[in-house]
C-alpha cells in the first residue's frame, strides 16, 4: 500500500516515507541553506536505491528544494545575487579542478583514506568552532568576543582591503575585493569535488567566517548559488549515465519544496547566533557518524560503486 | 571392390547406430520433459505506477520419490564493486575495486524443507557453488570465495538473491507422478526483461529431470513512459527533470506567500 514504482532505480519505494524524507530535508535547506545530500543519498541508498540513482536523483530534487527556498528568502531580502554569482563562478572553476586533483590522488593511492580523513577532521574542526563561537554568542559574551579577536580581526582584515577590486556587496552590508569570493568559491568547489558532495556546509561558514557576511544573507546566497550547481549536475547526469529518476525527484519534492518554505519560516524566527550552533550540531552530527562508520567494521564487506 | 564394399557396409552401419542413438537420447528428452511439467501464473507481469513486486505459482508434476527444485535467474552482467578493508588497524573505509563477471542480477533457488541443505550436493549443483563456479573476478589475485560470500550478502539483503525453502507443496499424487505448487517471489528489485525459471526433479543425489519456462517483467504506463524518455531523449529529460523542479518550487513558493507564511 503506497508505493510506487521508481523506473530509473528499478525499485518501489513507500510514497509516505520519502515525502517525510523530502520534507525533512527541505526543512534543513531552508533553514540553514544547505542542499542535505550528505544525509539524503545515504538514507536513499539505505531504502534500496542503487547510490548513482539516489545521488543524481537527489541533485534534481534539490533544484525544486533550493528554488523554493531562494524565492522565500529573496522576498525577505536574504540574497546576494552579486556575491552568489562570483562564488558560483569560482565554485565552476575549482569544481573542474577538483576533479583533476581526485584523479591523480586515486592514482597515487590511498586516496580514500586521505579524503575522508580530511573530511572528518574538517566537519569537527569547522563544526567545534561554530559551535563553541555561536555558544559565546548566545551566552552574551559578544563583547569579551570582538576584544579578544580585535587584533586578529584588524590584521585578517587589514588583508582584505590590500586586495585589488574592492567592491561594495549592499545586500551583505560589505566592502571586499572581487576575488575574495571566486577564490573562495573555488576554494570549495575543490573540496566538493573531492569529497562528492555538494559543498552547502563547506560554504556557509566560509560565508559567515571568512567573508564575514550576515547569517540570514548567507542561507539565502548559499541557496541560490546550490540551485545553480544541481541544476547542472541533473542535467549532465541526466545526459551522460541515465541516473536521474524523475519519480523519485517528483516524491521528494513535493515533501522538500515545502519542508524549504517551512524551514524559511523558521530561519526568519531564529538569531544568526542560534542557526549557527544549530548548524554546528549538525556538522558534528555528519562527523561523528562518519567516524562511527569508520570504526565499526561493516556488516558486508563489499559495495556497489557509486554515490557520495 | 570387395574392400570397398566391405568399407561402405561398415559406414552404413555406423550411421544407422548414429541415427538410432540421436533419435533414442531425443525420445529420452521429449520424455524428460514430459514427465516434468511446469506452468507459471502468471507468466507476464506488468510493472505499472503502483508496482510493489509480485509473486508468481509454479503448479506441475514430477515422478513420485522425486523432490522438486526451481531456480530463476537472469540478466547475467558484470558488477563493479568497492571492497571494504581496515585501514592503519583501525579505520575501515574501501580499500580497492572489484569487478565480477557473469553474475547474474537476480538468483533465486525455490524448493522444499527436504531439500534445503541438499542443493549444493556435487551430483546437484543447484545453489551459491554453482554460481561461484560461474563467476569472473578481476583482479584474478583477489580471494574469489570471500568476495562471492560477501556479494551474495549484498544481493540477499537488496531481495534479488536467496533459498526459499518452504515454498514448495505436494499437493497429491496419482499415475506415478506427484504434483506440486511452489511460490516464487517476485521483488520490486527485479528490473524488467526476460529471466529464466528452471524446474529440476531431483532423487536421490541426480536430477532425473528438468524443464525450463521464460517469466517476462515489461514495464507499461508511466514508469514505461520515464524510461523511454530518460533513455532515448536524455538531454531533454534531465532539462525536463529540472524545469518541473524549478516550476514546483515556485508554486510552493506562492502558495506559501498566498497562506501569509511571511
Amino acid at each position: 500500500m503506497f508505493h510506487m514504482y521508481l523506473p530509473i532505480a528499478g525499485n518501489s519505494v513507500n510514497i509516505l516515507l520519502i515525502f517525510g524524507l523530502g520534507g525533512f530535508v527541505g526543512l534543513l535547506s531552508g533553514i540553514f541553506g544547505v542542499g542535505g545530500g550528505f544525509l539524503m543519498t545515504p538514507l536513499l541508498i539505505m531504502f534500496g536505491i542503487p547510490p548513482t540513482v539516489a545521488a543524481a536523483s537527489d541533485s534534481n530534487q534539490i533544484v525544486g528544494a533550493s528554488t523554493s527556498g531562494t524565492l522565500a528568502h529573496w522576498r525577505l531580502g536574504n540574497v546576494d545575487f552579486k556575491m552568489g554569482i562570483l562564488l558560483l563562478i569560482g565554485g565552476i572553476i575549482g569544481g573542474t579542478f577538483g576533479v583533476q586533483i581526485i584523479k591523480i590522488l586515486r592514482a597515487m593511492g590511498n586516496a580514500d583514506f586521505l579524503i575522508k580523513i580530511t573530511y572528518v577532521i574538517m566537519l569537527g574542526g569547522v563544526g567545534s568552532y561554530m559551535f563553541i563561537d555561536s555558544l559565546k554568542g548566545l551566552r552574551g559574551s559578544t563583547a569579551t568576543k570582538k576584544d579578544e579577536s580585535q587584533g586578529k580581526e584588524s590584521t585578517y582584515a587589514k588583508m582584505l582591503k590590500s586586495l585589488p577590486f574592492q567592491t561594495r556587496f549592499e545586500k551583505s552590508g560589505i566592502e571586499i575585493s572581487l576575488l575574495l569570493p571566486l577564490i573562495f568559491g573555488a576554494f570549495v568547489g575543490i573540496l566538493a569535488a573531492i569529497m562528492g558532495v555538494g559543498g552547502g556546509f563547506i560554504m556557509v561558514p566560509v560565508m559567515v567566517y571568512l567573508l564575514r557576511m550576515p547569517m540570514h544573507v548567507v542561507v539565502g546566497t548559499s541557496l541560490f548559488q546550490i540551485l545553480f550547481t544541481c541544476v547542472d549536475v541533473t542535467i549532465m547526469q541526466a545526459y551522460a549515465n541515465h541516473t536521474v529518476d524523475f519519480v523519485l525527484a517528483l516524491l521528494l519534492l513535493l515533501g522538500s519544496t515545502i519542508g524549504a518554505q517551512i524551514g524559511t519560516s523558521i530561519n526568519k524566527r531564529l538569531k544568526g547566533d542560534q542557526i549557527k550552533i544549530l548548524l554546528a550540531t549538525l556538522v558534528l552530527l555528519v562527523c561523528v557518524k562518519m567516524l562511527y562508520g569508520l570504526l565499526v567494521p561493516p556488516e558486508i564487506m563489499v559495495a556497489l560503486k557509486g554515490g557520495h | 571392390m570387395k574392400v570397398l564394399s566391405k568399407y561402405i557396409g561398415k559406414q552404413f552401419i555406423f550411421i544407422i547406430a548414429l541415427i538410432a542413438s540421436i533419435i533414442l537420447i531425443n525420445n529420452g528428452a521429449f520424455a524428460s520433459k514430459e514427465n516434468l511439467e511446469i506452468e507459471l501464473k502468471p507468466n507476464h507481469i506488468n510493472i505499472g505506477t503502483f508496482y510493489n513486486g509480485t509473486t508468481v505459482t509454479a503448479k506441475g508434476k514430477i515422478p513420485v520419490g522425486a523432490e522438486v527444485v526451481l531456480r530463476i535467474s537472469g540478466h547475467y552482467t558484470e558488477l563493479h564493486l568497492k571492497k571494504k578493508g581496515k585501514i592503519a588497524g583501525l579505520l575501515w573505509m574501501n580499500i580497492g575495486d572489484v569487478t565480477v563477471g557473469n553474475v547474474p542480477e537476480v538468483f533465486m533457488v525455490v524448493c522444499s524443507q527436504n531439500m534445503k541443505d541438499r542443493i549444493d550436493d556435487p551430483g546437484l549443483n543447484l545453489g551459491y557453488k554453482y554460481l561461484e563456479k560461474m563467476m569472473t573476478i578481476e583482479p584474478e589475485y583477489e580471494d574469489k570465495g570471500f568476495i562471492f560470500k560477501e556479494f551474495v550478502k549484498l544481493q540477499e539483503k537488496s531481495g534479488t538473491y536467496g533459498i526459499f525453502s518452504g515454498n514448495v507443496r505436494y499437493t497429491g499424487e496419482s499415475g506415478g507422478f506427484r504434483t506440486f505448487e511452489a511460490t516464487i517471489p517476485v521483488p520490486p528489485k527485479m528490473k524488467q526483461g526476460e529471466y529464466k525459471v528452471e524446474a529440476f526433479a531431483v532423487r536421490g543425489n541426480e536430477i532425473i529431470e528438468s524443464s525450463a519456462e521464460e517469466l517476462i517483467l515489461k514495464q507499461v504506463g508511466f514508469p514505461a513512459l520515464v524510461s523511454k524518455l530518460a533513455f532515448n531523449y536524455s538531454l531533454l529529460y534531465g532539462i525536463g527533470a529540472v524545469i518541473i523542479a524549478i516550476f514546483a518550487g515556485l508554486l510552493m513558493g506562492i502558495l506559501f506567500k498566498g497562506g501569509g507564511s511571511h
